[in-house]
C-alpha cells in the first residue's frame, strides 16, 4: 500500500471515521445527540470536498479500485444524495423518536459501501461494497422499531437481499472459475482472446451475476420486493434506498459490460437486456396506475425508471453510457424531491401515505406542492426538467444504435406514466380540501432539501450542458 | 487394486462430496432444527475435507474452527432459545410453492451441469497459487497471508467495517428502550 492508495480512498476514510465518531458520541455524550446530524453532514461535505480536491490516480490497491472520472461522478452523486437525505431525515427522526447517532452513522457507512462498489475494478470489492451497503440498509429499513410495517420492510429486504447476494456470489465464483481472475481488466483480456459465447461456465456465472444485480436494481423479474420495502421503510431511508444502491449497481453493471464486451454487446445480450428493460418499464408503469399509496406508486415508478436507464446500457457506446450516468443524476433529484414531500405530507408514519390525503394541498401548502409537481413532471419526462434531458439522451442513443423500436417502446411507456404522475398533480390542485384538514408539518429542513432538488431539476433541465459534458468525460474513462 | 491406488484422491473426493450434498439436502428436509443443524455440521466437515484434498490446508482449518466450531455453536444457541419441540408441528408456509422451487432448482442444476461438462477436464485455476508468494515456494498459510494483505488488502479492510456495521445494527434493532432515553 502506498500513499497514493490512501488518498485515493480519502473520501471513504472520512465517512468511515465520522461514522465511528457518531456512534461513540451518541453512546458517551447523549447530550450531543440532537446535534449529531450536523456532524454527519459535515462528514459528507468533507468527503465530497476531498474527492474534488485530490487528484484521480486511476488504478489503486493492486487494481482493486479504479478512481477515475466516472468514480468521481458517482461519488458526487452518492454524497449529494446522502446530504439531501440527511437534511430530510432530521425532522423525520425527531418526529418518530428514532434517536441516536447510529442511524446517521449507518447512512454514512451505506454510502461508503456504495462508493467502494461503484469504483471497483474487481469483483471482490463489488461484492463487499454491496454487502456493506445492504447490511446498513437492512438495519435502516427496520430502524423505526415501533412500526410494524418498518420491521416488515427490514425483514423482507433482509431475506431478498441475502438471496440476491447469494446469487451474485455464486455467479462471481463461476466467473472466477471460467476466467481465472476477479479483475475486470483481466476478464476483459480473457474475453478478447477467446469468444465468450463458447464458454458456458462464464455465461452461467454472468447470468447469476445479472440476477443478483437485477435484484438490487429491482428490474423485472427481480422486482417483487420493491413495493413492500419502499412502503414500510422510514421515508428518508426509502429515498436513500431508491437512489443510492441503484446508482452504484448500474455503474457496476456498466463497468462489467464494458469489460466483457469492449466494443459492442453480442446480439443475444442486447435482446436479453432489451426484454428486461421493456418488461420493467411496462410492469412498473402499469402497476403504478393501480396504486393508491404514494410510496408504493413511487416504488413501481422506480422499477420503470431502471427500465429506461437499461435502455442506455443496451444502446451501449459512449452515448448510451453517458445517458445512463445522466439518468442516475436526474433520477436522484426527482426521487429525493418526491420522497421529501411525501414524508412531510403524512400525519403518522404507521398510516399509509394515501394519494387522497394530498387533496387540495396545492393551494394550502404551495411550496412543497410545487416541489412535488415539478418532480412529477420530471419523472414523467416533461421539458424543461432534467427528467426530459435524461430520457432524451438514452432514447437518442438507442436510435443512433439502430434500436428504434426500443426507443419507441420507451416513449410509449413514458406516455402511460404521464397518467399516474399527473393524477398526483391533479389531486394536489383540483380536488377540494377535505372537511377535516390533515395536520401536516412543513419543517424547514424538508423545504430546504426539496427546494434544492427542485432548483436542480429545473436548472439542469434548462442548462444540461455541464451535466452532459461531465457525464461524457466520465464515461470516456470507461471505454478507453 | 492398482486402480484404487491411482484414483484414491478421487474416491475420497466423491465420498466427501456425497456427504456434503446429502447433508445439505437434509438441512432442507429435516423438520427438527436440531437435526438440521447436525446435518449442516456434516456438510461443513466434508467441505473441510475437500479443502484438504485441494491443498488449501489453511482454509480447511478455518472451515473447522469457524464454521464447524463457532457458527455451529451460535446456531445451537439460537435453537435453544426457541421452542424446539413445537416447531415441527408449526404450519409450513408456502407449501404450494414447492413444485416451483423444485423446477427452478432443477433448471439451475441443469445449467451448472452443462456448464461444468462443457468446460472439460482441465484444472480451472492454477493450483500453484496456493503455495507461492512473490515467486517463491511457501506454505499455504503464508501464501494466503500474502494475497490477503497485499493483493486483497482493501476488500479485507472493508470486511471489517461490514462486521462493525453488523454488530451495531444488531444492537440498534435489539436493544431495549430505557426510561432515560425515552425522556
Amino acid at each position: 500500500m502506498t500513499s497514493i492508495d490512501l488518498y485515493a480512498i480519502a473520501p471513504e476514510l472520512v465517512l468511515v471515521v465520522v461514522g465511528s465518531v457518531l456512534v461513540l458520541a451518541s453512546a458517551f455524550a447523549p447530550a450531543l445527540r440532537p446535534r449529531l446530524v450536523w456532524l454527519a453532514g459535515l462528514g459528507a461535505v468533507g468527503a465530497l470536498a476531498t474527492r474534488w480536491v485530490l487528484p484521480l490516480p486511476g488504478a489503486v490497491f493492486s487494481a482493486a479500485l479504479r478512481v477515475d472520472a466516472l468514480a468521481r461522478f458517482v461519488d458526487t452523486y452518492i454524497l449529494a444524495a446522502l446530504l439531501l437525505v440527511l437534511v430530510m431525515a432530521e425532522p423525520y427522526f425527531v418526529r418518530t423518536a428514532v434517536r441516536g447517532g447510529e442511524v446517521y452513522a449507518l447512512l454514512l457507512w451505506a454510502a461508503t459501501g456504495a462508493m467502494v462498489m461503484a469504483k471497483a475494478d474487481h469483483l471482490l470489492p463489488v461484492f463487499i461494497g454491496l454487502e456493506l451497503l445492504s447490511v446498513c440498509l437492512y438495519v435502516l429499513n427496520a430502524s423505526h422499531r415501533d412500526s410494524l410495517v418498518s420491521l416488515e420492510s427490514g425483514f423482507k429486504y433482509l431475506v431478498v437481499g441475502a438471496f440476491a447476494s447469494g446469487l451474485l456470489l455464486f455467479g462471481i465464483a463461476l466467473v472466477y472459475g471460467a476466467a481465472g481472475t476477479f479483475s475486470l481488466r483481466a476478464i476483459a483480456v480473457v474475453a478478447t482472446t477467446q469468444p465468450l459465447t463458447g464458454n458456458p461456465l462464464l455465461l452461467a456465472g454472468l447470468a447469476l451475476v445479472l440476477a443478483g444485480l437485477g435484484f438490487k436494481l429491482a428490474l423485472v423479474p427481480f422486482h417483487a420486493w420493491a413495493p413492500d420495502v419502499y412502503q414500510g421503510a422510514p421515508t428518508p431511508v426509502t429515498a436513500f434506498l431508491s437512489v443510492v444502491p441503484k446508482g452504484a449497481t448500474l455503474v457496476v453493471f456498466a463497468r462489467l459490460v464494458t469489460a466483457l464486451a469492449p466494443h459492442s454487446l453480442p446480439p443475444r445480450w442486447t435482446t436479453l437486456l432489451a426484454v428486461i428493460a421493456i418488461a420493467s418499464q411496462a410492469l412498473g408503469n402499469l402497476a403504478a396506475i393501480a396504486q393508491r399509496d404514494l410510496k408504493r406508486m413511487l416504488a413501481y415508478s422506480g422499477i420503470a425508471h431502471m427500465g429506461y436507464a437499461m435502455v442506455g446500457i443496451v444502446a451501449f457506446g459512449a452515448e448510451g453510457l453517458a445517458g445512463v450516468v445522466v439518468y442516475l443524476a436526474a433520477y436522484t433529484f426527482m426521487n429525493l424531491a418526491a420522497f421529501g414531500v411525501v414524508s412531510a405530507f403524512s400525519e403518522s408514519e404507521d398510516e399509509p401515505h394515501r394519494l387522497a390525503d394530498l387533496a387540495g394541498q396545492g393551494w394550502k401548502r404551495p411550496f412543497l406542492s410545487f416541489a412535488l409537481t415539478v418532480s412529477m413532471f420530471a419523472l414523467a419526462g416533461i421539458p424543461p426538467t432534467v427528467g426530459f434531458v435524461a430520457k432524451f439522451l438514452v432514447f437518442k442513443a438507442a436510435v443512433t444504435e439502430n434500436l428504434v423500436w426500443l426507443a419507441v417502446v420507451g416513449v410509449l411507456n413514458s406516455l402511460v406514466s404521464v397518467f399516474f404522475y399527473f393524477r398526483v398533480v391533479f389531486t394536489l390542485y383540483m380536488r377540494p380540501l377535505p372537511s377535516r384538514e390533515p395536520a401536516f408539518a412543513e419543517p424547514w429542513p424538508t423545504r430546504f432539501a426539496t427546494g434544492l432538488c427542485t432548483l436542480a431539476m429545473v436548472g439542469l433541465g434548462l442548462l444540461p450542458g455541464w451535466l452532459v459534458s461531465t457525464a461524457e468525460q466520465a464515461v470516456r474513462a470507461l471505454l478507453e | 487394486m492398482d486402480w484404487i491406488v491411482a484414483h484414491f484422491a478421487e474416491l475420497v473426493f466423491f465420498y466427501l462430496a456425497a456427504i456434503a450434498v446429502v447433508g445439505a439436502g437434509c438441512v432442507v428436509i429435516f423438520r427438527s432444527p436440531i437435526n438440521a443443524a447436525l446435518a449442516l455440521l456434516c456438510t461443513f466437515l466434508a467441505i473441510a475435507g475437500i479443502f484438504v484434498l485441494a491443498h488449501a490446508e489453511l482454509l480447511a482449518a478455518v472451515q473447522v474452527l469457524v464454521y464447524a466450531g463457532g457458527i455451529m455453536v451460535l446456531f445451537l444457541f439460537a435453537i435453544m432459545l426457541v421452542n424446539v419441540r413445537a416447531l415441527p408441528q408449526q404450519p409450513q408456509f408456502m407449501r404450494r410453492l414447492v413444485p416451483a422451487a423444485a423446477v427452478a432448482g432443477l433448471l439451475l442444476a441443469g445449467l451448472l451441469v452443462v456448464a461444468m461438462w462443457r468446460v472439460g477436464q482441465g484444472p480451472l485455476a492454477d493450483p500453484a497459487t496456493l503455495t507461492t508468494a512473490e515467486g517463491a515456494l511457501v506454505g499455504n498459510t503464508q501464501a494466503v497471508a500474502w494475497s490477503l494483505f497485499m493483493q486483497y488488502l482493501l476488500p479485507f479492510e472493508v470486511v471489517s467495517i461490514v462486521l462493525l456495521v453488523a454488530i451495531i445494527g444488531a444492537i440498534v434493532l435489539g436493544r431495549k428502550e430505557t426510561a432515560e432515553e425515552g425522556a
